[in-house]
């Protein structure tokens, strides 16, 4: 295994935990502790990605972070800062902003069967001078060998690296593994992994992951990331460094990455409950489950019976409000029943 | 009198406006234009006996059945020259690509300033859908600043020239309701579903709650907007007129296509085309 990338999305990922509450206070302080750490490459944003700030998904409360946060970027030489892009939800403009603002690694996002919406994003980040990675969101929603040919669309774009995202934490190792294979059988490019704890099973595929080919994977510091959590990067090293690997990160100090996150975020560290579990049994996007509680509760329905349905009709990410059109039909339908 | 139409560009929005457009008495297709014979737009237009060619705008305008319209339904980069062949010969063009270039159009509200102009923007079909009900909030509460429009098509209506204008679909839709409707910040956000069965065209309006002060009258405006889109899309349908979640209180719609070229899913086609049309008829 050659020593792969550790890529902290704590500070975007985290942001659905905390309702996109990152101040930037808190960012920097983060920021500084991950330096000492040994961590070279760190995402910022609204949980969301770039322009995902919205009612539909949740306003950020400081929209003004990453202003604050410039100078701090631009001295820090080296680390790589990166932002999550959506098409559909940030326009170009708002890449040419962050890249001023010195964000270096644009993470262009879809729908894992929607590449195709990737191609003129891809080519605007690439013409900024961005180190452009190309990511397939829900990638449990497709077989393996579709996700390849969405990914060599995504490299022909310019991407110079492909992630998948378990966005749902629905996938398992197995599965994982069958994944690489695919993927790596078409691209020429590195690949790289994006997981949720749902079924307590992020760390064990981030493993199946880095032992079938993959070079990069995401992490957070205490799992602190949207539904039950990410990869926990404390793990992930610990493991790592266990097994003989120099992984180039001080343990020590990414458990006071953690205590950090601890310490000021003690209301809302992910857990594994039973509705986190649902949603990835069920192929939810986890950013949902907040939405799912709020919206059962408005229209007086149970959230499992909730879950199921929106699973059955292959709700994707970035459709929050699908939650409250089913919410309320289901709601219809048992009042006249 | 008949009107005489080009349709350039047969891809999705360009074959779904064919078949209305033959259904219609007023309107005569003098062209069906593309720039690939294997195209499946040109071989269904030639099945309908509509003139095809593969010479793109160069072909429409060599024809001696001079079109009095072009609707250009190519994508939002190539509008502008389009634009540019049609006024050198003197040929109205409706724009069907979020090109952000000629004068914004939602007929049911502007429709009069719109057919003055010799190049008339179509914008979106999250614009066709929402600009009307935004027009009525903002109607019924003046100090409305923020809106949020949230669209949802499905993946099987959406061709690869809609895929590449997404940053456009966004600037152009946000642009028309900012001045369509005075409300300063525009929010604009577009959903790709690639569900089996399609999902239907779904729009979604959230506005802050504290920033509704006339609640019954909200209502009473959206109702009226939405009966008179309905005059020339007849598949809109309110799901929720209006609710509260806390903060955030939203209005959201289905459009119901009516089955011309894609089945009922496909409500993106289905509102901008009857947008142009209503268009189209009044010239
Ligand atoms: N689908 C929607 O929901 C929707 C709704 C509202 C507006 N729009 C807008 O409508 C336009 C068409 O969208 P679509 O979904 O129909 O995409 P599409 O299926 O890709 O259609 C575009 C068509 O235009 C042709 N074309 C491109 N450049 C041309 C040129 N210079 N001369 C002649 N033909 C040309 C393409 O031909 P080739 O196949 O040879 O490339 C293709 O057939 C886009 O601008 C989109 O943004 C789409």
């Amino acid at each position: 295994m050659n020593l792969p990338i550790f890529y902290d999305v704590t500070l975007r990922d985290g942001s659905h935990a905390n309702n996109h509450s990152f101040t930037s206070q808190f960012c920097s302080q983060y920021i500084e502790q991950a330096y000492k750490s040994g961590l070279k490459f760190i995402e910022l944003g609204h949980g969301n990605g770039l322009g995902g700030s919205s009612l539909q998904i949740g306003k950020s409360k400081d929209p003004y972070i990453l202003r604050s946060l410039e100078k701090y970027i631009n001295s820090n030489k080296d680390i790589k800062f990166g932002m999550h892009v959506i098409p559909g939800l940030a326009k170009f403009a708002d890449i040419k902003k962050i890249v001023n603002q010195g964000i270096s690694i644009i993470r262009v996002a879809s729908h894992c069967s929607e590449a195709d919406t990737t191609e003129t994003y891809i080519e605007y980040a690439a013409n900024c001078g961005c180190e452009v990675w190309g990511l397939l969101m829900m990638s449990h929603m497709i077989k393996p060998d579709h996700l390849a040919k969405e990914a060599e669309k995504m490299q022909s774009y310019g991407a110079s690296r492909i992630v998948f995202l378990d966005s749902a934490g629905s996938l398992t190792p197995s599965m994982v593994e069958k994944i690489c294979i695919e993927i790596l059988s078409v691209i020429k490019i590195p690949l790289g992994i994006h997981t949720h704890n749902n079924l307590n099973a992020a760390l064990a595929n981030s493993l199946s992951a880095l032992s079938n080919g993959c070079s990069s994977i995401d992490v957070c510091s205490r799992g602190y990331g949207a539904g039950a959590g990410n990869l926990s990067l404390e793990s992930i090293i610990a493991i790592l460094e266990k097994d003989g690997v120099d992984t180039g990160i001080s343990f020590d100090e990414v458990i006071k990455l953690a205590n950090l996150i601890q310490s000021y975020f003690p209301q809302s560290l992910p857990q594994v409950d039973s509705l986190s579990v649902s949603t990835g049994f069920y192929g939810l996007f986890s950013g949902y489950k907040k939405k799912i509680i709020e919206v059962a509760k408005e229209y007086n329905i149970e959230e499992i019976q909730l879950v199921k349905k929106l699973g059955e009709i292959d709700i994707i990410a970035g459709q929050e409000d699908q939650i409250i059109s089913t919410a309320s039909e289901l709601s219809n339908k048992e009042q006249k029943s | 009198m008949t009107k005489k139409v080009a349709i350039l560009g047969p891809g999705n929005i360009g074959c779904d406006l064919l078949c209305k457009c033959l259904k219609e008495e007023e309107i005569e297709v003098v062209m069906f234009a593309g720039r690939n014979y294997n195209s499946k737009g040109l071989r269904l237009a030639s099945s309908l006996g509509v003139p095809i060619t593969d010479r793109s705008i160069d072909a429409i305008i060599k024809l001696k059945n001079k079109p009095d319209i072009i609707v250009d339904a190519t994508s939002a980069i190539y509008h502008k020259s389009h634009y540019e062949v049609a006024k050198k010969n003197k040929i109205l063009i409706i724009d069907m690509t979020p090109a952000n270039y000629g004068i914004s159009c939602c007929p049911a509200i502007n429709l009069t300033e719109c057919i003055k102009e010799d190049n008339i923007n179509m914008i979106s079909c999250g614009g066709q859908s929402s600009i009307p009900i935004c027009y009525a909030i903002k109607a019924s509460n003046a100090d409305l600043d923020y809106i949020e429009v949230v669209s949802t098509i499905s993946s099987a209506s959406a061709g690869l020239a809609t895929r590449r204008n997404i940053s456009n679909y966004i600037n152009t839709t946000e642009n028309a309701i900012m001045n369509l409707t005075g409300i300063k910040n525009v929010k604009v956000i577009i959903n790709i579903s690639p569900a089996i069965p399609p999902i239907r065209m779904k729009t979604s309006i959230f506005v802050e709650t504290q920033q509704i002060i006339n609640y019954q009258e909200t209502i009473a405006n959206i109702k009226l907007m939405s009966d008179k889109t309905r005059e020339y899309v007849k598949g809109l349908k309110n799901i929720i007129i209006l609710k509260s979640f806390g903060e955030k209180t939203l209005s959201q719609i289905e459009i119901i296509g009516s089955g011309d070229y894609f089945e009922e899913y496909a409500g993106n086609l289905e509102i901008i085309n009857c947008a142009a049309l209503k268009v189209i008829k009044n010239l």
